[in-house]
């Protein structure tokens, strides 16, 4: 049902696009009536989100069933790459905002208050000295300490990286037909994903109970939570994917040469990877 | 609903980047206009090029390539260099430190009124006023400014350029006024419901006068002399006036609001934007959300009647 | 949803309306939902506009409180930015960049559709607040801290809303990409393309690359306010400076993304009316890359009176500089596409010489505006709002009306009333400069932007320009006639409306169908 046979498939109509249109208006204008003071908007954004997952999986489900009855030829392949790459670009620079922040804090607003800037310093705030990793000049009197590279982050780190080897092995054993042990290298990797964030979910403890290390800790405690908590829930969105892809890939979804869908996935938990990488430096070593 | 009230101070031309009264301000001035009539030139021409091209007879055939790398590439990058390293001399000049033992004023931008202190060697000589600055005149003065709410920007444009009043940062700008005058100054980053009445008097006068006015300013406040004017200072104490405002030499110790101490000697109310005398005072004292609504001075309708906001200004008149 | 029947294979739009406007995957239709839209949005901006003039027609406050109007400012730059412009651009995007590069459709048209519903959810939720306690946000459309954060109700609203008309554009933008690498008829290379498509395929990169930046900024924003971050409070080790930082990151790209495919529509009505194939092909789309990259390196020429130190000022004042190289090689390769040219002065025509020369004003005025000294006296005064008037209404709007005129005859099927849109035009080009020429002159001479109140020295200039404002206001209903008229009926169109006209898009008849490129053009 290709709108032209053998040439490029436009699907005809979709309910899904305005469908989505009013699941987002319903979490964002339910979120700011909650943060405005009225519980009733918890109500209304949870509808949204519920809304937004179903929008997603039947979505996905349309593509699904679209691609499996053979409906996308190669070139709609490309679109989807060219869409997928452009994705993760996206989603790069909205972390590029973020550890922008954090570089701009570390390197010219820091140093600035505590003497880069003589008249700052002296004016306004009695030179005093600060340094990294600090909350700032208005939370001096405040006791916390900040998140150490060991142990947690940094076996935090292998795990991600480990489950980056095991999804390459995956795709691997995909592209030589070998569909069980792609199989199981994938689950071995949604594994992995669901222990990084279990431990990450952990770390937030240790911080708000023994480190009094909170997301309004001054400067270091909005970018180490703002940071690491984007970049947790885009791992829990990763896993989720592998884990509908480990489905999929259970139900022979995927051939060895037509499976963007795995691709596409893997793609993004790379980035992950990569921008977990960014933040191990960053946030927790340096 | 605020009143119409713009046109009650006139301050024609006292305002404009295009009557300079100092050597940075006059550098820039002539900087817009070198600017202003080369860009003329390269529009003429460009629009006489394209007329020609539209409607010339006997248009000779063209070599675009030419016409293209003269026009787009050489002209700008012949043209710009030398802006560039005229700006460069220009903005050094702007930005250089004042010379060593410089009056310095501090000047904190509030919503929406501008708050200014006088620090002078010995720290017992400085003074506190609001909403006006005066200078000697053919001094290079150094001016802190910083904000103690939202963004601001200090400008007095016959002066120098803007710079910003930056909550937890402060800027520094070097004034130096050539001849003596009052020259207007305006918040120039806007900064909320009243950024629009949030304006200044730089007054320039000669050396001595400067110091008189500083020698008054130090001073605490006078002893009401008439009647109506101690009633006045009564109200004013047992009113809550005192929870913002400041008049040395009084229990007033405030400091939300601007300094009162000299009042009557300003020559503007509400920051910039009324002519100070008694009626004007006692109105806003009464009702200052009438006039600028938002503000943080609330108003008084309800909480005392009229006569007492008139011996209040009558007692804030005298202080000169 | 599901997979069309094959009853409507090859037919015409589906009859029902609402499957047909609300369910589309047609560029086309999307691209004229899209259009409505920005023309809806238009309207409601310029009526913003209406009441900013009307208060500075005369010193004082007389028509609105300054709370009122501050949200005036704000919400008229927020509308006519992320509702008109960008969608605009956008619509003539669905519509023309699949026919001129011989594609059936955007690359993936469920999306398309999305990115379309989202625009009117973002719209509408922003415009929402309009009504709640507190009115809308009045903080300028930069919404710097901590002013933002004073707004009231209305503060969440905008943050979300921000973010959904970022989804919007990033999506549109993704699927523009993929549209122009992907689909091109064979033979149709990279340097074969229509300066449109070109101008449009970097607009999408940058587009890409900024508006996650935003979504950030204003991320930020919302933390500060509710969750106790201090990303912009010194006190906390951060910096109101930090916000303006990343902001303009975005907002100078933005500046190019709203007049990048301006350059492509310009570039595609000067040949047309010349009869002569554009000037420099290669060159102008070197240039608009050049442009793109530079935008990325100049950002915090919209901050040199925070304080920055003197390095900083000179290397921003330098790469602003640049700019008006390729800028320059642009206008000069128009110039030359005229050259001995046979013209002729239809209404799009019109309005692309008037883009030529009142763009270049605003180009002047950009880089007076670019000199770090000279920038500390005309840095947020009406010299500002003039120049970025010039840019974006004599340049981004005018470019959109030459589009409108240009392509309604294939979008319609008839041609538009050439004797009504000759009067729009000069009513419009005449008015605009009555509107915005003064305000140079307000701004040099020192009157602050954003203030409804202002010192009676300034009052003459400002009632000249709200009475240009009031006429340009009116002007444009004209423009709605204009098009109401021409969807309505008309002379009928010739597949090819403009005996210059060169491009895929004029080998189709008029109105183009419902289907276009089902089988892809052989292009030569």
């Amino acid at each position: 049902m290709a709108h032209a046979e053998g040439g490029y498939y436009v699907p005809h109509f979709s309910f899904w696009p305005i469908f989505g249109g009013v699941a987002l208006t319903s979490m964002a204008a339910g979120a700011s009536i909650y943060l405005n003071g009225s519980d009733w908007g918890f109500t209304v954004m949870m509808i949204g989100v519920a809304l937004t997952l179903l929008l997603m999986a039947g979505w996905f489900a349309n593509v699904i069933r679209e691609s499996v009855s053979g409906l996308y030829n190669t070139q709609v392949d490309r679109s989807f790459r060219w869409g997928m790459m452009w994705f993760i670009f996206s989603e790069v620079m909205f972390f590029g905002a973020f550890f922008g922040a954090l570089f701009y804090a570390r390197m010219l607003s820091v140093p600035w208050i505590s003497g880069a800037d003589p008249s700052t310093a002296r004016f306004l705030w009695d030179s005093v000295t600060l340094n990294w990793p600090t909350a700032g000049p208005a939370y001096a009197a405040l006791d916390w300490e900040p998140m150490g590279a060991w142990p947690l982050p940094t076996i935090n780190t292998l795990i991600l990286l480990t489950s980056g080897v095991m999804l390459t092995i995956s795709h691997h054993a995909l592209k030589a037909g070998q569909r069980g042990k792609s199989t199981i290298f994938m689950w071995i990797t949604v594994l992995l994903g669901s222990l990084f964030l279990g431990l990450q979910a952990y770390e937030y403890y240790e911080a708000y109970q023994h480190l009094n290390l909170r997301l309004d800790t001054g400067i270091y405690g909005s970018t180490f939570f703002m940071l690491t908590g984007f970049h947790g829930f885009h791992v829990l969105i990763g896993t989720v994917t592998l884990l509908v892809i480990a489905l999929r890939l259970m139900a022979g979804h995927f051939t060895p040469d037509n499976h963007f869908g795995y691709e596409a996935a893997a793609w993004y938990w790379h980035f992950v990877d990569v921008v977990w990488l960014g933040l191990y430096i960053f946030v927790y070593v340096i | 609903m605020a009143l119409g009230f713009g046109g009650c101070v006139r301050f024609d031309g006292v305002q404009s980047a295009l009557a300079p009264v100092s050597p940075e301000a006059d550098h820039v001035f002539s900087l817009s206009w070198i600017m202003f009539w080369g860009s003329v030139a390269i529009l003429v021409l460009v629009m006489v090029l394209g007329f020609y091209a539209v409607f010339g007879r006997r248009r000779p055939a063209l070599d675009g390539n030419k016409m293209v790398i003269a026009g787009g590439v050489l002209l700008p990058l012949l043209a710009l260099p030398p802006l560039l390293v005229y700006a460069l001399a220009l903005g050094d000049g702007l930005r250089a430190p004042p010379p060593e033992g410089a009056l310095r004023i501090e000047v904190t931008g509030h919503q929406w009124w501008w708050e200014v202190r006088y620090r002078f060697p010995d720290a017992g000589d400085d003074f506190t006023t609001a909403n006006e600055i005066h200078l000697p005149v053919g001094q290079a003065v150094e001016v802190l400014v910083t904000s103690n709410d939202v963004i601001h920007s200090f400008w007095v444009p016959r002066l120098a350029g803007k710079i910003d009043a930056m909550p937890g940062h402060a800027n520094r700008l070097t004034l130096k006024a050539e001849e003596a005058g009052e020259f207007r100054g305006q918040c120039a980053e806007f900064c909320g419901a009243q950024h629009t009445h949030m304006a200044f008097v730089v007054v320039a006068k000669p050396q001595e006068a400067f110091e008189a006015w500083a020698a008054g300013q130090r001073k605490p406040a006078r002893q009401p002399s008439s009647t109506e004017a101690r009633r006045g200072l009564a109200a004013f104490l047992s009113q809550g006036c005192v929870e913002c405002h400041t008049v040395r030499g009084t229990p007033a110790s405030g400091r939300i609001g601007p300094d009162l101490t000299h009042v009557g000697s300003r020559r503007t109310l509400a920051a910039g934007t009324l002519d100070n005398n008694s009626a004007t005072l006692a109105a806003l004292i009464r009702d200052y959300q009438e006039f600028k609504p938002g503000a943080d001075m609330p108003s008084h309708k309800d909480a005392f009647d009229q006569p007492t906001a008139e011996s209040i200004a009558a007692y804030l008149e005298e202080l000169q | 949803m599901t997979v069309a029947t094959h009853a409507e294979h090859h037919d015409g739009p589906p009859s029902s309306f609402f499957k047909r406007w609300f369910l589309s995957t047609n560029h086309k239709d999307i691209g004229s939902l899209y259009l409505l839209w920005a023309l809806l949005m238009f309207f409601v901006g310029g009526t913003m506009a209406m009441i900013i003039r009307a208060e500075l027609f005369q010193p004082g406050l007389q028509v609105v409180d300054p709370h009122f109007f501050n949200q005036m400012t704000t919400m008229h730059a927020l509308v006519m930015i992320f509702g008109a412009v960008m969608p605009a651009f956008t619509g003539l995007a669905n519509w023309m960049i699949p026919l001129q590069v011989g594609a059936p459709d955007m690359a993936l048209p469920r999306l398309n559709n999305f990115s379309f519903w989202l625009l009117p959810a973002g719209s509408l939720i922003l415009l929402s607040t309009m009504f709640m306690p507190g009115g809308a946000p009045a903080s300028g459309w930069t919404m710097y801290p901590p002013l933002v954060l004073q707004t009231g109700m209305a503060f969440p609203f905008m943050v979300f809303a921000v973010h959904i008309l970022g989804i919007s554009s990033i999506l549109g933008a993704i699927n523009i990409i993929a549209t122009v690498l992907n689909m091109r008829a064979p033979g149709m290379t990279l340097m074969k393309m229509p300066l449109f498509v070109w101008t449009w395929l970097i607009t999408a990169f940058l587009l890409i690359a900024t508006l996650p930046v935003l979504s950030g900024a204003v991320t930020m924003l919302l933390t500060d306010q509710f969750f106790g971050t201090t990303f912009f409070y010194a006190g906390g080790g951060g910096d109101p400076v930090m916000y303006q930082h990343i902001f303009w990151f975005f907002g100078h790209p933005e500046v190019y993304i709203l007049i990048l495919p301006a350059f492509g529509i310009v570039s595609t009505i000067i040949p047309t009316f010349s009869r002569k194939p554009l000037f420099g092909y290669s060159s102008m789309v070197y240039a608009t890359a050049s442009i793109a990259f530079l935008s990325f390196i100049v950002w915090a020429h919209h901050m040199f009176t925070v304080g920055m130190p003197l390095s900083g000022e000179l290397f921003f004042m330098y790469a602003t500089m640049l700019i008006s190289v390729p800028t320059g090689v642009k206008v000069f390769n128009w110039v030359a596409t005229m050259w001995k040219g046979s013209l002729t002065f239809e209404t799009p025509m019109l309005f692309a010489l008037a883009f030529v020369v009142l763009f270049t004003i605003g180009g002047f005025s950009g880089l007076m505006l670019a000199i770090a000294p000279a920038d500390f006296q005309y840095h947020d005064t009406y010299f500002v709002v003039a120049h970025f008037h010039y840019v974006l209404v004599t340049g981004a709007v005018f470019s959109i009306m030459a589009a409108v005129y240009y392509w309604l005859p294939k979008w319609t099927g008839h041609m538009y009333n050439e004797r009504l849109a000759k009067l729009h035009f000069w009513l419009s080009v005449i008015s605009v400069n009555v509107l915005f020429f003064p305000q140079h002159f307000l701004g040099l001479a020192g009157m602050p932007r954003r203030i409804p109140d202002y010192s009676l020295q300034f009052a003459e200039w400002n009632m000249i320009s709200s009475i240009g404002g009031f006429v340009y206001g009116a002007s444009q209903l004209l423009f709605l006639a204009g098009v109401i008229i021409c969807i309505r009926g008309g002379k009928k169109a010739p597949s090819k409306a403009w005996d210059g006209a060169k491009g895929l898009e004029w080998e189709v008849p008029s109105p183009a169908p419902f289907h276009t490129f089902d089988t892809p053009p052989l292009v030569k």
